[in-house]
């Protein structure tokens, strides 16, 4: 078994690109419409959720720093190591088939919204092919080339943060206030249903082993978190000064309706460029999800090659992602997985903290 | 791999066309101006107004008249009477009859709010009476009547006493608790259009409307800031004097004493520039005159407005908004007749700055 998990330094990534690696898979298709479930609860007060929601995320990144410093080996044997070959198996199953629920529907989401907002009759099969192809390419090359991706998927899209010039033509601020008129139920839901576009995280559970000096990685993990925080902030304050409240509430993608106030001599409607660059963003989360699913399906199975293993998966979530057509099935589709996300996670995560400060060693198997 | 990756984007480029719907500009028939009517019975009647361009410069405006149920199924219908297919997506303004405004707009409206293609600064207007003829019959106008009307109100926001408006804003009135939204009335006087008032919704159902001028310029100091525009009015000495407006600062203090009414204080303050005074001699002592005269006049039509507001039970300043902003636990419904519940003083303070240069 040792054999399997140790990487070569080759492979490795510096520890700053961490940083780049959190951004890009917190940051998905959630940004375009999270207003609407966070404003559930707390009204306009809900920009204390994106805050509250990100110190519970820099908590459970300090979790996952703890457990992996002291593990040594990535989460696949670690569940063998603590759990037993069955148990430990069976979680191991759950968070590859939860990494890819999560892939597909991030997949199909960013189709879908490429169908509502430019081509109604754009076949899902056919553009899901075209991008899953290119994810292939990218996860070909190894885990480096997934990490360039991240780091371009970072950078090129974040001239977008400049449209918001244009909302804040009409932006009453006054729509904040009153601050702090809510229950501390409000701000239960609020903060739960923000968690949930935080997700993308967990991810350090897999590429940890490939940190050169891990330890060194946490500073630039918890900055990511807080490049993710405030892109999160800045654009749900924008939005919620820019939109009526009672609207929001019904807005499915708020972040794109507020593409249609931008308006440039050269081009009438922005959002065909920013629909076409959120593949940008979109492109990274599913190369390194199913870049960790497929290597998690290895360190399970090690007769098989990660090569194949991938395509199956490819070829699985190509199938499936022509299978969700109206609105209500990817709506479900977008609830199973931030359930099975928070609650999974939620539990889990915790439960191996505990686990692990009581143990005083953990030996390989 | 590499021969796979070559196959497959060598396909994608020629299967582009088999799998999206091209809209090419030339190949359609881009609606830029629609004005809708009430038809027969539950129907709508709407113009429709599509630009042809001419290989000179000039455009020749092609009106449809199409009758149906949804504002969406006018173009439809229109598409069979063009010979290329309508689409709105460059659609500038709207114009809805006085006679529909009274019913409800956003039955009509609803359907381009979710439309993804259609921009949110699209101009919404009312027709003085009926739409149809502010459309129709425009052979003498070289210019896409869409392009000019939309041209004509962002002229009158940038310079002029129309406060901002578009779909964007009067969604944002609609849905806001606490604030009513407006429209401009738009008319036209034999071959030019102009910008006669504004109209007062109650949700989105007409409840009356000011005259542009003098009116419209009072309510845009109380609702918003802004900086341009000139009005002439006449003094107590009978001469006349006309000031432009440099800035007009808009700034809104609540008093929330317990258990009283509680008050809403509305401060403009205004920088003007007396531009022109038909009067002998212009004096220190005159120009506190006429500022004190200017202050008088805008807070008589301020009083009066609200007065206006009050009886249409209409609210486009946002009072109830601004009660929401500094109280806890707000309830629309606990604060309506507004007018009723609060006090609504307003100061207005002129200042005349400069009076030109004598050389």
């Amino acid at each position: 078994m040792k054999g399997m998990t140790t990487v070569q330094d080759s492979s490795k990534i510096s520890p700053f690109l961490v940083l780049y690696l959190i951004v890009s898979t917190q940051v998905g298709v959630g940004v375009l419409g999270f207003q609407k479930y966070i404003v559930e609860g707390m009204g306009y007060d809900a920009w204390m959720a994106i805050i509250l929601a990100g110190l519970i995320v820099h908590l459970y990144i300090y979790m996952i720093y703890s457990i992996m410093r002291k593990a040594d080996m990535d989460i696949i044997e670690l569940n063998h190591v603590l759990f037993g070959k069955w148990i430990g198996n069976l979680i191991n199953l759950v968070f590859i088939l939860y990494l890819l629920i999560l892939s597909l529907t991030v997949l199909r989401t960013y189709i879908e919204v490429v169908q509502v907002w430019m081509f109604r009759n754009l076949n899902t099969w056919i553009i899901a092919f075209f991008i899953l192809l290119l994810v292939l390419f990218v996860i070909k090359g190894g885990f480096r080339s997934v990490v360039g991706i991240c780091f371009l998927s970072v950078l090129l899209p974040s001239f977008l943060i400049l449209t918001l010039y244009f909302p804040l033509q009409f932006a009453h601020f006054g729509n904040l206030l009153p601050i702090g008129d809510f229950t501390m139920k409000e701000l239960v839901i609020s903060t739960r249903n923000m968690v949930l576009s935080y997700l993308g995280f967990e991810l350090l559970f897999f590429f940890y082993p490939f940190i050169k000096n891990g330890e060194k990685s946490q500073k630039w993990a918890h900055l990511g978190n807080f490049v993710t925080v405030s892109i999160y902030l800045v654009i749900g304050i924008v939005s919620f000064a820019y939109f009526a409240e009672p609207y929001i509430k019904e807005a499915e993608w708020a972040t794109l309706t507020l593409w249609k106030v931008v308006e440039l001599p050269f081009l009438a409607r922005f959002e065909y460029i920013g629909v076409t660059t959120w593949l940008f963003i979109i492109l990274p989360i599913l190369c390194l999800w199913l870049w960790a699913a497929s290597r998690g399906v290895k360190h399970m199975i090690p007769k098989l090659k990660q090569k194949r293993i991938l395509y199956i998966m490819v070829a699985v979530i190509l199938v499936s992602s022509g299978l969700f057509q109206t609105r209500e099935e990817i709506s479900f589709l977008n609830t199973l997985s931030s359930r099975v996300g928070f609650y999974f996670l939620g539990f889990y995560i915790p439960l191996l903290y505990i686990i692990m400060l009581v143990k005083k060693e953990v030996r390989k198997s | 791999m590499k021969r796979l990756a070559i196959l497959s984007i060598s396909t994608l480029l020629f299967l582009t066309s088999c799998f999206l719907q091209e809209e090419i500009v030339d190949d359609i028939s881009m609606v830029t101006v629609i004005g809708f009517d009430k038809g027969e019975g539950e129907k709508i009647l709407a113009t429709i107004n599509v630009p042809f361009h001419q290989s000179n410069i000039e455009v020749i405006n092609k009106t449809y008249q199409t009758e149906a149920v949804f504002t969406k199924d006018a173009t439809d219908i229109g598409t069979s009477k063009s010979d290329t297919p309508m689409v709105i997506a460059q659609n500038e303004v709207l114009i809805f009859s006085k006679e529909l405004a009274e019913e409800n707009l956003m039955d009509y409206l609803d359907s381009y709010q979710r439309d993804p293609s259609i921009s949110t600064r699209l101009f919404v207007a009312v027709a003085e009476d009926k739409s149809a003829p502010l459309i129709a019959r425009n052979n003498s106008i070289n210019q896409d009547i869409g392009v000019l009307i939309g041209k004509m109100f962002r002229n009158n926001i940038e310079r002029n006493f129309l406060p901002q408006t578009n779909l964007h804003l009067f969604l944002y009135d609609y849905y806001q608790p606490g604030r009513d939204p407006f429209l401009p009335i738009i008319s036209k006087d034999e071959e030019q259009y102009q910008v006669k008032g504004i109209s007062f919704f109650k949700g989105a159902t007409y409840k009356g409307e000011i005259e542009f001028g003098y009116e419209t310029m009072v309510f845009r100091q109380l609702r918003e800031s802004f900086s341009h525009g000139a009005y002439t009015f006449e003094t107590k000495d009978q001469e006349w004097a006309s000031i432009q407006n440099v800035s007009s600062k808009k700034s809104v203090d609540v008093v929330l004493p317990p258990g009283e009414k509680p008050t809403i204080k509305i401060n403009v303050k205004m920088n003007g520039f007396l531009r022109e005074y038909s009067g002998e001699k212009i004096e220190e002592k005159t120009i506190k005159e006429i500022s004190k005269q200017m202050e008088d006049s805008i807070k008589e039509k301020s009083t009066e407005l609200l007065g206006m507001f009050e009886e249409w039970g209409v609210d486009p300043l946002g009072l109830g908004n601004e009660i929401r902003k500094n109280k806890r636990g707000w309830k629309e419904k606990e604060w309506e007749p507004i007018y009723e519940k609060v006090n609504v003083d307003v100061n207005i303070n002129v200042t005349i700055k400069e009076t030109g240069v004598t050389s």
